[in-house]
């Protein structure tokens, strides 16, 4: 008899929470391979949370493989962080400097951070959770992890799977509301492109300063915009090409298998099988839906400013979400005229709202993180 | 049934055209609005020629100008131009290829999405400036038209 037990120890100490869980693992690889919704880390999530939630599994004791790669990398922040040096390395702000007026547009579309904030803080959650749920409006993987990891660590694994999900359906979730905001009289609007040079100088330069004037105003975003920013320094330097390739292939992907792993293994009955997940869900896709209509409110707003041609649909690409969000403009304007060619305006809001999410979740830990 | 997009200002329009019976008489429909109007010759003016009508705002644009003048010669493009940089993927049509307004005459990849260059007129191509793997700048010529 015990040695029956011995061997069915596993089976007979799963539970049905472990077994939900491991449905949810199951599901999010489906969604990875079937839909190909962020592949590359919905993939390791969902088979991290099958791994974290076998019984017994040793993966997650003191020792195991999952528990170091959380403590090398999740509850220190070191891996979002590494993802940042990657993206900066792999970020052409070109468009963003020729036109540097798209940094307004990133700022609206950060909109959704404090509108969902409230709502949170309305629907009974206390205000450091709230601030990490609303922080999902950065529409950024990494800014949502590194932000939610300070602030309410027991809600990262929620908040990174619900950033991530709705991340990979930004190309669904925008196009209504574009077309309900924006009148099709407005969204035939051309945008005539001019393309200005901008000088090695000043490419170089750029992540510099905006490094310095960040993380002078917001000094903790100084980890986020510091790291992004090298990589975008390195990327434009053109003298650190093995750097610059290391950062955007090699050290980018070992770090979103390990971090995708790590989160997984969160994803623990007891933590998520609660309401309050249900309810992260839903505020999520409000945070996407409220970025999207702010940026093009502001965007519409703008046009009375702003001498020269603007499209008002270029402020749904003010999120961070780089570079579907720039796309979507670009499909949804060619839908009704397809010699409209709106990308390099978007790409322009898109990198601003990359930067600006940035500096987003810096302002959401100075205010919320010495509570 | 033609269709023309004019931009005055910075609002674009997209107007499309039917010939009614004669040469003289048409039926435009603007912005979803429909109209019928009626050209008069006046031949000895010169009617103003713009390769980019989709940059270049119209200057005159009265109702009473607009009737005077015949529509199609002011809008119909001798090129086609690169929207934004990029780099050529596909070309789909050779010289002597007759096409019609929307075909798909290029793909051109900018910042990482490619893009379908569809022709704004209908017409034959003449000669195609661009090769696959090319790099163009923006409002580089792409392909030529034959006139006439």
């Amino acid at each position: 008899m015990n040695l029956l037990d011995t061997l069915l120890a596993g089976l007979l100490s799963l539970s049905w929470g472990q077994v939900v869980m491991m449905g949810i693992g199951g599901l999010l690889i489906y969604l990875a391979i079937a839909k190909e919704y962020e592949p590359v880390l919905l993939l390791p999530i969902g088979a991290g949370a099958i791994l974290a939630n076998l019984p017994l599994s040793p993966l997650v004791g003191d020792d195991g493989l999952l528990t170091i790669l959380y403590n090398a990398g999740v509850g220190n922040e070191m891996f979002p962080l590494l993802i940042f040096v990657g993206i900066g390395a792999m970020t052409d702000f070109g468009p963003l400097l020729e036109q540097p007026h798209m940094l307004l547009m990133g700022a609206a579309g950060q909109f959704g951070i404090f509108g969902t904030l409230f709502l949170a803080l309305l629907l009974g959650f206390d205000i450091n959770e709230a601030a990490s749920i609303g922080i999902i409006g950065a529409i950024d993987g990494p800014t949502s992890i590194y932000v939610s990891n300070q602030l309410a660590p027991h809600l990262l694994g929620p908040i990174a799977v619900v950033a991530y999900s709705y991340m990979s359906l930004v190309p669904i979730i925008q196009p209504p509301i574009m077309r309900a905001l924006v009148s099709r009289r407005q969204r035939l609007i051309r945008m005539p492109y001019s393309q200005r040079p901008v000088s090695r100088r000043t490419r170089i330069l750029f992540p510099i300063i905006v490094t310095a004037v960040v993380g002078l105003l917001v000094p903790m975003a100084i980890p986020l915009i510091g790291m992004l920013m090298l990589g975008n320094l390195m990327k434009e330097a053109g003298v650190v090409e093995r750097l610059v390739g290391a950062s955007s292939n090699e050290i980018a992907n070992a770090v979103t298998l390990f971090l995708g792993l790590a989160i997984g293994a969160t994803m623990r009955a007891e933590a998520f099988l609660r309401p309050q997940t249900l309810l992260i869900l839903l505020l999520g896709i409000f945070a996407f839906g409220l970025d999207t209509a702010a940026g093009l409110v502001f965007a519409r707003l703008l046009r009375w400013v702003v001498r020269g041609p603007l499209n008002p649909l270029i402020g749904a690409a003010g999120i961070s979400a780089f570079p579907m969000a720039a796309r979507v403009v670009q499909r949804v304007a060619q839908e009704e005229d397809f010699e409209n060619f709106l990308l390099m305006h978007a790409m322009g809001a898109n990198t601003a709202g990359q930067i600006a999410s940035v500096v987003a979740g810096g302002v959401v830990l100075a205010l919320f993180a010495a509570r | 049934m033609k269709r023309y997009t004019v931009t005055i200002g910075d609002i674009t329009h997209v107007v499309d055209l039917q010939p009614l019976n004669d040469a003289e008489h048409y039926r435009v429909w603007v912005d979803g609005q429909v109209y019928d109007v009626a050209l008069s010759e006046a031949p000895d003016h010169e009617p103003q020629v713009h390769p980019h009508p989709s940059t270049e705002a119209i200057p005159s644009a009265s109702p009473a100008a607009a009737r005077d003048r015949p529509a199609d010669t002011a809008t119909e493009p001798a090129d086609l131009r690169a929207p934004m940089p990029g780099v050529i993927l596909e070309v789909n049509v050779e010289p002597g290829a007759e096409v019609q307004r929307g075909d798909q005459v290029l793909v051109l990849e900018a910042m990482k999405m490619k893009n379908a260059i569809r022709s704004p007129r209908s017409g034959i191509v003449a000669e195609v400036l661009v090769r696959p793997g090319q790099s163009v700048n923006y409002d580089e010529p792409l392909l030529r038209y034959r006139q006439g």
